[in-house]
């Protein structure tokens, strides 16, 4: 019964300690060094490491050199079994109007150990309501089931059974 | 006794608080030693270096010479294809795809490939031109799913509706070429139709990107302003364009301009194309 409750208590303390120790704004430094290598780089205001996440402010998202957005706040959480990364308000450049929307109010992305090969999505617009997921084989599926303005990416949406949908490979 | 099994208690406490003292300070110290050896102390942060230059204008003191851009010759298909039906067409900012048929063998084509001798030189959301021998082709998506027969007409070069708007798009006023100016800026918005109208791919250089012309749709406002496929965009008004950032920002500036001066490299040798927007 001793063995039991030291090994409980050790297991748990590893679990705090990775969570509470884990240098986030080191591993979101090393995030920016992949997507640098390709051709995206990020602008922050303000990066802020919490306990259990970090809070990015004012970020602009530059691809190769073309500023196309800007997000107001990325709230990242994990609690390693179970991770969040929350974003508030992306803006596109008015020149990507015509096949981008305009504005996304907010961003939320959900993995679980249950399902480690599966990122879910849901995305909040301008043009209504997506939820899906990054899947295996690097597979986004997005189904739009609140559909407001969708004019400007139409021709890149498919139709199914359940109403419209985009599905990408990257 | 009682005293023997306090002190056991008490030993068992200990230990208790122990264990995740020293897992919280192993587990601090391979944090630390991780984040000096792999991690990286600061981001990567985009810094605007371009030193852009202002866009530049040519001003005429006297009727400008242009130089001449001899026109490539329309080649008029003779001939059909009937063997090769089209099956589907994928169009996007930087690609063009067909999928076709040819004795029952469907094959993905992109720029450049060939089918039965067939060389796919560009398409639009309904139809395909191939080449063959210096005659080009169109062969046409079925209208109806019943239909699985693409239908295959001749491609004819002088007298269609979007010509004759193509005509007014681009005017020929004293040796000046004159671009209309709601067209030029139906282009500056919206993207897309350019690159239905054009295809541009990047080749990269060192650390410098080129921009090539890769196809040029047949009848467009592009053919019309004298550029051909092959051409490597080399400046646009006196400002070099070797990065995608460069490119866009000429982009982004161009509604407001009232000339356009492209210099391309055309076999080797650059050639100036200059336009007046009114």
């Amino acid at each position: 019964m001793q063995i039991l409750k030291s090994l409980f208590i050790a297991i748990l303390s590893t679990l705090i300690a990775i969570i509470i120790f884990m240098p986030t704004k080191q591993l979101y430094f090393l995030f920016e060094e992949e997507l640098a290598k390709n051709g995206i780089k990020l602008n922050e205001d303000k990066i802020q490491s919490g306990i259990f996440g970090l809070d990015i402010d004012g970020i602009d998202v530059y691809v190769e050199g073309i500023k196309v957005a800007h997000i107001e706040h990325i709230h990242f959480t994990t609690f390693l079994l179970v991770s969040d990364i929350d974003v508030k308000s992306v803006v596109f450049d008015k020149s990507l109007s015509k096949v981008l929307p305009s504005d996304i109010s907010e961003i939320d992305l959900k993995h679980n150990i249950i399902s480690p090969t599966t990122v879910n999505i849901e995305v909040k617009g301008d043009f209504g309501l997506a939820k899906g997921y990054v899947g295996v084989n690097h597979t986004l599926h997005l189904d739009f089931v609140e559909v407001k303005d969708i004019s400007m990416f139409k021709n890149e949406l498919q139709k199914g059974d359940n109403g419209w949908y985009y599905e990408t490979k990257f | 006794m009682g005293g023997i099994m306090r002190q056991n208690s008490k030993k068992s406490n200990m230990k208790l608080f122990l264990i995740p003292l020293i897992i919280f300070v192993l587990i601090k110290a391979l944090w630390v030693v991780v984040e000096v050896l792999w991690l990286p102390s600061s981001g990567i942060d985009y810094i605007d270096n371009q030193n852009i230059k202002p866009l530049y204008y040519r001003v005429r003191v006297d009727k400008p010479k242009i130089k001449k851009v001899t026109k490539a010759k329309i080649k008029k298909p003779v001939s059909s294809i009937k063997d090769i039906k089209l099956l589907a067409i994928y169009l996007s900012s930087d690609d063009v795809v067909i999928t076709a048929v040819y004795k029952g063998r469907s094959k993905i084509l992109a720029i450049g490939d060939k089918i039965n001798g067939f060389t796919l030189v560009g398409a639009e959301s309904t139809y395909a031109i191939l080449s063959k021998n210096n005659k080009n082709y169109k062969i046409e998506l079925p209208k109806s799913k019943s239909s699985n027969k693409s239908t295959i007409t001749v491609v004819k070069s002088n007298q269609s509706s979007s010509k004759k708007s193509i005509n007014d798009a681009v005017r020929d006023d004293g040796g000046v070429k004159v671009i209309d100016k709601e067209t030029f800026r139906h282009f500056t918005t919206n993207i897309n139709d350019i690159y239905k109208n054009i295809g541009i791919k990047d080749i990269t250089v060192g650390d410098k990107k080129k921009f090539k012309v890769s196809f040029i749709k047949r009848d467009s406002i592009f053919s019309k302003l004298g550029l051909r496929r092959g051409d490597i965009i080399k400046s646009v008004n006196g400002e070099e364009i070797d990065s995608y950032a460069k490119a866009f920002n000429i982009y982004k500036e161009a509604t407001n301009m009232t000339d356009l001066s492209l210099v391309v490299e055309r076999n080797n040798k650059e050639v100036e194309l200059e336009y007046e927007i009114d």
